[in-house]
């Protein structure tokens, strides 16, 4: 299935659109879509995979950790927004 | 999946889960119980006086827009304080022109007066100049004690009282656990939220002091600042980044851990400080504590 992703301000690599579609399979959650996209976007990968810093994902409007966090599922075209937490003051 | 309701209005659809007090919160409860923490830590640390002209330092990046925003919200609608923005160019490449521009449109949307200082006015030296001299700290350390410098200039030159800084909860917690594995016990008093009346320097507040970095970053998503897509290319203090490293796992795992150890700090400052006896530096003229400032200490070590 295909779901929308934007990758805001330091996450965004250069050159990438403001909004991405990335194919993960059916019944995919959160958690196999932050892998795909940093095996997608491996430059981004450390930022996006890090178990001190946690970044703002929302998924609909509602940041996951208000859903089952990683565990959440995600459906087909949703749209997952992805802040960084720990970049810049 | 559907949100659970909000816990504070009971009736719009929750956004956010605040592990560490169990609230779920809808985006508008969210962003005023920002506000009424950032109000309540300034009402209890005593941070304004009425009429108080509070030089802002801004950075560009979503604490201290986060801060601006808040302060002139929360102002228009008490105090009636005024605020001017204030911004640090270190003059780093890419990354400070890029902030210049956000500070910049940031204000201008919202009304505040702006006012940008850099390194080279100030010292004779961008930061990529100093980076790139030879020399035995690393760029942060430069950085760190120029920026402060810089800032206590800027607020005094457009006549503030106070200089309100965006250091947040997570910063709170690991400047307290970096002054405890330093040793540095009789640093803690400088955490003091409220800051210190001391001679030649503006007194420092630090509103955000009880906002965990995360909300920040919700704040700044919430309200569409303008987010900074360069980092600080000389980003990295070792020990800072370990007691970041590990502040955040622990608080992932054991949530309130940073308002723990914030709150733990608190407890190990001194009842009251007084002002230090400073002395004056024998080349700038500023405050200091020796006969040399540190900021002159450590221009002439850049062999510049």
């Amino acid at each position: 299935m295909l779901v929308r992703v934007r990758l805001l301000g330091s996450l965004r690599p250069p050159g990438i659109p403001k909004e991405i579609e990335v194919e993960i399979p059916a019944d995919s959650k959160i958690a196999s879509l932050i892998e795909e996209l940093s095996r997608l976007y491996p430059e981004i990968a450390s930022s996006l995979i890090n178990s001190s810093t946690v970044n703002l994902i929302m998924l609909e409007g509602i940041e996951v950790g208000n859903l089952e966090g990683l565990d959440t599922f995600l459906d087909q075209n949703a749209t997952v927004i992805i802040v960084p937490v720990t970049h810049g003051g | 999946m559907k949100p659970l309701i909000c816990t504070k209005c009971h009736e719009r659809p929750s956004i956010y889960h605040r592990a560490y007090s169990g609230e779920r919160l809808c985006s508008t409860c969210f962003k005023a119980s920002l506000r009424e923490r950032v109000q309540g830590a300034i009402n209890r640390f005593n941070m304004l006086d009425h009429w108080s002209r509070v030089a802002v330092g801004v950075s560009g990046g979503k604490d201290s827009l986060t801060l601006l925003h808040i302060l002139k919200r929360i102002e228009n609608e008490t105090h009636g304080s005024e605020i001017i923005a204030i911004t640090i160019d270190e003059g780093i490449k890419g990354y400070r022109d890029e902030s210049l521009g956000i500070v910049e449109r940031s204000c201008k949307k919202i009304g505040v007066e702006w006012l940008s200082i850099s390194f080279d006015d100030l010292f004779g030296y961008t930061m990529d100049e100093i980076a790139s001299s030879e020399r035995r700290l690393g760029a942060c350390s430069f950085c760190g004690v120029l920026r402060r410098r810089a800032l206590n200039e800027a607020a005094k030159s457009v006549n503030a009282d106070r200089l309100a800084t965006g250091h947040t909860l997570d910063d709170m917690a690991q400047s307290a656990l970096l002054n405890l594995l330093r040793g540095d016990t009789g640093k803690m008093a400088s955490l003091h939220p409220g800051g210190f009346r001391n001679p030649g320097f503006v007194r420092r507040i630090k509103p955000l002091c009880e906002v965990p970095e995360k909300e920040t970053t919700l704040y700044s998503f919430l309200e569409d600042f303008e987010l900074q897509s360069i980092s600080c290319p000389y980003a990295g203090e070792a020990m800072r980044g370990d007691a970041r490293a590990f502040l955040g796992n622990m608080e992932t795992r054991r949530p309130g851990t940073l308002f723990t150890t914030y709150q733990t700090a608190l407890k190990l400052m001194p009842e009251a400080k007084t002002a230090e006896i400073m002395k004056t530096c024998r080349i700038c003229g500023e405050p200091s504590s020796g006969d040399t400032c540190r900021v002159c200490q450590l221009l002439e070590e850049t062999k510049l």
